[in-house]
């Protein structure tokens, strides 16, 4: 275990060392931070409330979103990180120095993942408190919001990383994932509420998008946050976000040892 | 029980072939032309513990790809490879743990961070104590002097640091074996000789056993008894590299600078002479005539300032058997 721990430290270490990309994405970060408050403010016309969304609570989700986008950071300039990074691997043949380790190649890459999760951590909470203090936004209604905020947070995180996982292990069979790599982060910019909120979508969709994957990465935790949802509901979310993690976990186990095995015979 | 068993294994791999063009692309959306090519065919050896093995064979013969299938990263078409019993690709993991494996052309380095973090890295990974850690690193210091770039992003290391770099990675563990897959390409004289000294003192001190595959038969000639030469997937010779010496490097050259212009050279017994001024190179096959004979015949008609002979270099005894298929003819 304790070298899963080390991987993540060094991952981490390795984002230390690349300052410079981590300066762009905090300027790129408190641009559109300002972007999507000037959206939003021409969008409610200096109005309170529109379809029963405070401008506060809609200001809050927005800015969130950016936050939670610079945390998880699936975005890479064209598609998911993972898979991107897969699809090199696999055209260089590196990926051999990978499978000549004696660890569990999926737990390896999460502990890589979560290195970089608490590097943007460190960078994005601070922009997150500065936020909050020159846009007067609202804080979560109480600590039990925060608390669920934090845990539907975390799983929305697995839910990424395991959707990334999966979405690379394409690579193994095409040593290509542009193309399904650039729509799965279309898909999830567009379903998962990180732009528009699930509840501006007709009602049919919306219900939908809540049973998949996607809406558990943004609009679950923000919505706990801003207190739109709460009680059964939010533990209804929650439950359907951790059911999502255990299938796409179990999905991504046979995945791996299938995609293993196929490189394990075609590739030399 | 021999640490390496391999019998009548075979690899192959199945390749589609596209067709040229735009128009060849788009027909091979639609049907794609089928290719097995068999990479390895019907390989088969044993090493002892502590042996360290040369398998050599020019481009394409199908070193690497045994290579991959002796760490189980590989699985095989048929046959066998037993490790200390095991079948490396199905006990992957503990497979892993015993053994050691460079591959020249990639690194298994932390490219953006200090060399000193990959290695701790691996510390962990292969569950190595902290005694055997500090050994091991200073061992690498005082050998490969990898402490001269421990603090160096890898990416800015030059090849030859990179190497001795990736190779104490491979080593920390202290790996019962080595595969070195090309451990010494494009590398100059003094890192490789400094690569060779490495290895070949660690085969001594550690009893490691090293499989090692390079098309620089220096490296061969100077770590290794056995060699196994391989071409288009079979093996074609396996045995000492001194017999193959013996067979093939009997023809010598004798190097000769004359006084004045030998005119009209002949010689008896030799293969071949070419003169080119007061120079001349005479070929002669040691198992027709000794060399101190054919000096004492050239000696007596012609003026000679100057006498150097030239042994058959393993190189050209190897490029010969490649080219040739010397050994068809030579063994079987
Ligand atoms: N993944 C692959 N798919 C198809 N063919 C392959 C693959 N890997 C290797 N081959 C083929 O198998 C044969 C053996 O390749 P291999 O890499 O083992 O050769 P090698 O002896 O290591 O050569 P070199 O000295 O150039 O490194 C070659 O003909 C190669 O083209
Ligand atoms: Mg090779």
């Amino acid at each position: 275990m304790r070298a899963y721990l080390e991987i993540a430290k060094k991952s981490f270490q390795e984002m230390l060392s690349s300052r410079g990309e981590a300066l762009i994405r905090l300027l790129a970060m408190l641009l559109s931070l300002y972007l999507l408050r000037s959206f939003w403010k021409g969008l409610y016309a200096g109005s309170d409330e529109v379809q029963g969304m405070k401008f506060t609570s809609m200001l809050t989700y927005a800015t969130l979103s950016v936050i939670t986008g610079g945390i998880l950071n699936i975005f890479g300039l064209l598609q998911v990180y993972i898979a991107y990074w897969m699809a090199r691997k696999m055209r260089s043949g590196e990926i051999v120095m990978d499978l000549l380790k004696p660890t569990d190649f999926e737990l390896y890459l999460f502990s890589h993942s979560t290195g970089r999760l608490a590097f943007n951590l460190m960078f994005s909470v601070p922009v997150a408190i500065l936020a909050f203090i020159v846009f007067r936004l609202e804080p979560p209604p109480g600590p039990a919001a925060a608390f669920l905020f934090m845990g539907s947070l975390a799983i929305g995180y697995l839910l990424v990383f395991l959707i990334d996982f999966l979405v690379s292990l394409i690579a193994f069979w095409t040593t290509q994932t542009r193309g399904v790599g650039g729509f799965t982060r279309l898909i999830i910019a567009l379903l998962s509420g990180s732009f528009i909120p699930l509840w501006f979508f007709p009602a049919w969709a919306r219900d939908a998008l809540s049973w998949l994957p996607f809406s558990s990465i943004y609009h679950a935790p923000l919505s706990i946050f801003i207190g739109k949802l709460k009680g059964a509901e939010a533990m209804k979310t929650i439950a359907v976000q951790v059911a999502w993690a255990l299938v796409l976990f179990a999905l991504s186990r046979v995945l791996w040892s299938r995609a293993r095995r196929h490189l394990m015979i075609h590739a030399g | 029980m021999a640490e390496i068993e391999v019998k009548d294994l075979c690899k192959e791999f199945t390749t589609y072939v596209r067709g040229h063009g735009l128009a060849g692309s788009v027909g091979s959306l639609l049907s794609r032309n089928r290719t097995v090519r068999k990479a390895v065919n019907h390989v088969g050896f044993i090493v002892e513990k502590g042996e360290m093995v040369g398998y050599v064979g020019p481009n394409g013969a199908g070193k690497s790809t045994t290579i991959k299938m002796l760490t189980g990263i590989l699985y095989p078409t048929s046959g066998t490879v037993r490790v200390c019993g095991l079948c490396p690709s199905k006990d992957r993991k503990h497979n892993l743990m015993h053994i050691g494996t460079v591959f020249g052309q990639r690194t298994q380095l932390w490219w953006d961070l200090p060399l000193i973090e990959s290695l701790e890295l691996l510390r962990y990974i292969y569950k190595v104590s902290t005694k055997s850690y500090k050994e091991n690193i200073e061992r690498f210091c005082d050998i490969l002097d990898i402490d001269e770039f421990m603090q160096t992003p890898v990416r800015q290391l030059s090849l030859g640091q990179r190497m001795r770099g990736d190779l104490a990675a491979a080593l920390l563990h202290d790996p019962d074996i080595l595969y070195l897959d090309e451990p010494t390409i494009g590398l100059d004289v003094v890192a490789k000789e400094r690569i060779r000294l490495f290895i070949a003192e660690l085969n001594r001190e550690r009893k490691t056993t090293v499989v090692l595959t390079t098309h620089d038969l220096t490296d061969i000639g100077t770590l290794c008894r056995r060699i196994i030469i391989i071409d288009t997937g079979r093996i074609i010779y396996d045995g000492p590299v001194e017999e193959i010496r013996k067979r093939f490097g009997s023809e010598s050259s004798l190097l000769v600078v004359f006084k004045e212009e030998p005119r009209g050279l002949s010689l008896q017994d030799a293969e071949e002479i070419v003169v080119d001024g007061l120079q001349a190179r005479i070929r002669f096959d040691r198992r027709r005539i000794a060399a101190s004979d054919l000096i004492g015949a050239l000696l007596k008609e012609y003026p000679v300032s100057d006498l150097t002979i030239e042994d058959t270099s393993l190189e050209r005894i190897i490029r010969e058997i490649y080219l040739e298929g010397k050994l068809d003819a030579g063994l079987s």
